[in-house]
C-alpha cells in the first residue's frame, strides 16, 4: 500500500490536474484579476491579500466544493505499479466475469439489430428531425411500433451471473463446509456486520432526531423539526458541501432537498452546462440511435405503468435520450469495472427498469438541463454499481452477500425456512437493491433513503433496509411453504416506513 | 514485468526462486502448510543496498523478510527486517488479496546496506484459499540524484561563438533570437508536462454515427 505521504501528495496532484482548465479555475483566476482594483488589496502582501479577498467572497468555498466532490467520487490513487485496469477491479476474476458478461449483452444487442435490420446509428432525415424538435416536450404522446424490441436483459438475469461468480482460487468444494455461503452469493468478499454498522451509521441512531420518525404528526415541531429546517437554511445559506453531506445524514425537508442535493452534487447549473445539454438534445434531433427504441420501450414497460411517475413520461425521454449520448459519461469508466463497447456512441446499455433511476428525481428538479445533471452525477456516483461486477464495498455483489450475511446472522430461522422452501431470499430482494427501491417505495419514503445514500455516500443502506423489510415481516414469511407465495407476502411495499425500519433493525434488535 | 519505476528508478536485476512450501519432515502426503518461502539472491554472489520493494500480492496474509548481508567472513546470519506484516486485513476475505505493495527501507528493522540475499516467509493462516504466493517481485537501490530534467544540460553549456561583424543591419541579433528559441523551448516542455484533464468541447467525428455494429474484442 501507498505510505501516507505519498499518497497525500499523489492525491493533490491528481485533484489539480483534474480541476486545472476547468471553468471554476477560469472564473477564480477572472476574480482574482478584477480584485486587484480593490482598495484593500496592496501590492506587498499580494497573494495574502487575493486569498482573503476569495475567501470572503466566497469562491474559496466553490473550490472547497469542487475539491470535496473530486474526493468523494474517484477512489484514492493505487499503488503507481499497478496497471489502469487495477483500479477498476483489483480481483482478477471479477474483471473476467465483467467482460464475459458485457460480451453477452453486446452478443444480444447485435443480434437485435441484425434480426430487425436496424441499424445502430443513423442520421435522421430532415423533416423527421423538425418533426422531432416540435415535439420534444411531449415525445410521450409518440406510439412507436415497440413490439419487436425487448430489453437487452432484466436484473433476474443479472442475478443468474452473479450467482455463478466463483473465485478459483477458493476453495469451493461440492461438500458443504464452513466455505460454501448458504445464500446465493459465493464470494468470499468483505462486509460489514451490525456493530460496525451501526458505527458508521451512528446519525441514524436511537438518540438521534430523523425526518421520517421525529416529524411525525404525533410530535410537535418544536422538539426537533423546526431546529432541523433552521440549520438546513443556514447550511444553505454557507454553500459548503461537506456540511450538507453531513446534514443530510438526518434527512433533508422537503423544500430544502432539491438544493441541498444539488449542493452535494456540486451542480450549479452554469451556462455553459445549460448549452451541453442543449448540444446533446440538438444531437438527439439529428441521429437516431437503436438504444433509443430501448429506452422507449423501457419507459413504457416501467415508469409509464407507475402510479406516482406516469406523469413525468416526457421528462423521462428528455433525459435519457440525452444521457444515452454524453461522452463525459465515459469518465466513470475508469474506476469503474465496467468498459464501454468498441464505438463512438457512450457505453451505458439501459436494462429493464433503468429509468426508475431517474423518475424519483423529477419530483424535485423541473428544469430539464438541472434534472439532468443531478442524474449524470448520481449515475456516476452510486448507480452505475448497482449493475456492473465489482468488489467495491459498494457494489451489487457487496450488497448482495451484506443481505444474505445480515440476514443469516440475525434472522437464521428465517433464513433456514425460506431456504428450505426453495425461496432464497436474495431472489426476492435482489429486484429491489438493483433498482434502489425505486419504484417499490412510496416516494416520500423513497427520498428519504436517498438523503441517506447521498450522506453517507454508499449504497450500503439499501442491503440493511431490504433485511429490515425481511425482519419486519418475519411472522408472515415463516408460514409461506412456496416462493411465489414468499413473494406475495414481498410484494407490496408501498406502506413502509423506512427510517423506523432500518433504526430498529440496527439499533434496537437483541444480537 | 509491468510496474512503473519512477524516474530514474531501475529494478535490480535477480534471481527469485518460486514459493517453496513449509513440508514437515517425514510427511507421506503433501498437506497445505499455509507458510511459503522465496528466496532472492543478486547474481553473481553480488550486494546492493535496497531501498523499496514492489510486489503483487496473490492471497498472502502475513509477510516476514529476513535478509543476508555481506560481512566478515564465515557463516552468514539471517537478520529479520520485517515481522508479520499485514497483507490482508482479514484473511478469510478478499481484501487486500491481489493488491500492489511497497515496502521501504524505513519501514525495516534493520540496516538494508550491502544485502546479499532475501528471504521472502509468507503466511496465509486460512485454509480457504488454495494457493498463496506474491508476484512481480521488484527490488529498487536507493535513487541517484538525477539531472534536472526539465532542462537539458548541454543546452546550458552554449558558449557564444566568435561574432562575426554583421555586414546586414536588418539581419536580428543571433543571441537574443537564440535566448528566446530556448525561452520558448522551456515553455512548451512545460506545457507538455503540466496536461490539464478538464474538457475542452466536444468534437465531432465525421461519419460515427453511422455505426452498424458493436464490436466487443
Amino acid at each position: 500500500m501507498l505510505d501516507p505521504d505519498s499518497g497525500l501528495s499523489l492525491t493533490i496532484a491528481r485533484i489539480v490536474q483534474r480541476l486545472q482548465g476547468s471553468s471554476l479555475h477560469s472564473q477564480l483566476e477572472r476574480q482574482a484579476r478584477v480584485s486587484l482594483h480593490k482598495p484593500e488589496i496592496k501590492l506587498e502582501s499580494l497573494k495574502e491579500d487575493i486569498k482573503d479577498f476569495l475567501k470572503t467572497s466566497g469562491w474559496e468555498k466553490k473550490l472547497q466544493n469542487a475539491v470535496y466532490s473530486e474526493l468523494n467520487v474517484f477512489p484514492s490513487p493505487c499503488h503507481p505499479a499497478a496497471p489502469p485496469e487495477h483500479m477498476k477491479e483489483p480481483l482478477a476474476y471479477m474483471r473476467k466475469a465483467q467482460g464475459s458478461w458485457e460480451k453477452r449483452i453486446l452478443k444480444s444487442l447485435n443480434s437485435m439489430c441484425t434480426e430487425l435490420s436496424i441499424p445502430l446509428a443513423q442520421k435522421r432525415p430532415a423533416s423527421e428531425q423538425k418533426e422531432l424538435l416540435n415535439k420534444w416536450n411531449e415525445m410521450g404522446t409518440d406510439e412507436p411500433d415497440l413490439s419487436l424490441f425487448r430489453p437487452v436483459y432484466a436484473p433476474k438475469d443479472f442475478l443468474e451471473v452473479l450467482m455463478n461468480l466463483r473465485n478459483p482460487n477458493y476453495e469451493n468444494g461440492e461438500q458443504p463446509s464452513f466455505r460454501n455461503h448458504l445464500g446465493l452469493i459465493q464470494v468470499p468478499l468483505k462486509v460489514k456486520d451490525i456493530p460496525e454498522l451501526k458505527e458508521d451509521f451512528s446519525e441514524l441512531g436511537l438518540n438521534t432526531g430523523q425526518l421520517g420518525i421525529d416529524d411525525s404528526a404525533q410530535v410537535p415541531p418544536e422538539f426537533f423539526e423546526n431546529e432541523h429546517v433552521r440549520v438546513g437554511q443556514k447550511v444553505l445559506a454557507e454553500q459548503d458541501s461537506a456540511a450538507a453531506q453531513q446534514y443530510v445524514r438526518q434527512g433533508c425537508p422537503t423544500a430544502l432537498r432539491a438544493d441541498l442535493w444539488a449542493l452535494i452534487l456540486n451542480i450549479s447549473n452554469q451556462p455553459e452546462d445549460i448549452l451541453y445539454y442543449e448540444q446533446l438534445k440538438s444531437n438527439v434531433i439529428q441521429y437516431d440511435l437503436l438504444v433509443d427504441s430501448l429506452i422507449y420501450k423501457d419507459v413504457k414497460l416501467t415508469a409509464s405503468n407507475d402510479d406516482y411517475y406516469f406523469v413525468f413520461e416526457d421528462y423521462l425521454y428528455q433525459v435519457l435520450l440525452c444521457f444515452s449520448r454524453d461522452t463525459s459519461v465515459l469518465d466513470h469508466f475508469t474506476y469503474s469495472s465496467a468498459t464501454p463497447p468498441k464505438s463512438y456512441i457512450r457505453g451505458v446499455i439501459p436494462f429493464h427498469g433503468f429509468s426508475m433511476y431517474v423518475a424519483p428525481l423529477c419530483f424535485l428538479y423541473h428544469e430539464p438541463s438541472k434534472l439532468y445533471q443531478i442524474f449524470r452525477e448520481m449515475y456516476v456516483r452510486f448507480f452505475f454499481r448497482l449493475h456492473s461486477i465489482s468488489s467495491h464495498p459498494s457494489g451489487i455483489v457487496s450488497l448482495c452477500l451484506l443481505f444474505e450475511t445480515l440476514l443469516q446472522t440475525h434472522l437464521p430461522q428465517l433464513f433456514y425456512h425460506l431456504r428450505e422452501i426453495g425461496a432464497q431470499p436474495l431472489r426476492i430482494s435482489f429486484k429491489w437493491m438493483v433498482r434502489a427501491f425505486s419504484g417499490y417505495l412510496a416516494t416520500d419514503q423513497l427520498l428519504l433513503l436517498w438523503d441517506r445514500i447521498l450522506g453517507y455516500n454508499s449504497l450500503e443502506v439499501l442491503a440493511v433496509l431490504a433485511a429490515a423489510v425481511f425482519a419486519f415481516r418475519a411472522v408472515n414469511l415463516m408460514e409461506v411453504t412456496s416462493l411465489a407465495a414468499a413473494e406475495a407476502v414481498l410484494a407490496d411495499l408501498s406502506t413502509l416506513k423506512v427510517m423506523p425500519l432500518l433504526q430498529i433493525f440496527l439499533f434496537a434488535t437483541v444480537t | 514485468m509491468s510496474g512503473a519505476a519512477g524516474p530514474g528508478r531501475a529494478p535490480l536485476p535477480c534471481a527469485a526462486r518460486a514459493a517453496a512450501a513449509l513440508q514437515l519432515p517425514g510427511g507421506a502426503e503433501a498437506a497445505r502448510p499455509g507458510v511459503a518461502v522465496i528466496d532472492l539472491r543478486f547474481p553473481r554472489g553480488g550486494a546492493a543496498d535496497v531501498q523499496e520493494i514492489v510486489f503483487k500480492n496473490f492471497y498472502t496474509a502475513f509477510l516476514s523478510l529476513r535478509v543476508q548481508r555481506a560481512g566478515p567472513p564465515g557463516p552468514r546470519r539471517w537478520v529479520t527486517c520485517l515481522r508479520d506484516h499485514r497483507l490482508m486485513p482479514s484473511p478469510h476475505t478478499e481484501e487486500g488479496s491481489q493488491d500492489y505493495f511497497s515496502l521501504r527501507r524505513h519501514q525495516m528493522l534493520c540496516d538494508m546496506e550491502q544485502v546479499t540475499a532475501l528471504r521472502f516467509i509468507l503466511r496465509q493462516p486460512s485454509p480457504a484459499w488454495l494457493h498463496f504466493s506474491i508476484e512481480e517481485l521488484q527490488v529498487f537501490p536507493p535513487a541517484q540524484k538525477s539531472p534536472q530534467q526539465d532542462f537539458p544540460s548541454w543546452l546550458s553549456q552554449l558558449t557564444p561563438p566568435e561574432q562575426p561583424a554583421s555586414p546586414h543591419r536588418e539581419l536580428p541579433d543571433p543571441e537574443k533570437v537564440s535566448t528566446e528559441v530556448q525561452q520558448m523551448w522551456v515553455l512548451t516542455e512545460v506545457i507538455r508536462a503540466r496536461q490539464a484533464a478538464a474538457r475542452i468541447g466536444r468534437f465531432d467525428v465525421d461519419g460515427c454515427y453511422d455505426v452498424n455494429l458493436l464490436s466487443y474484442t
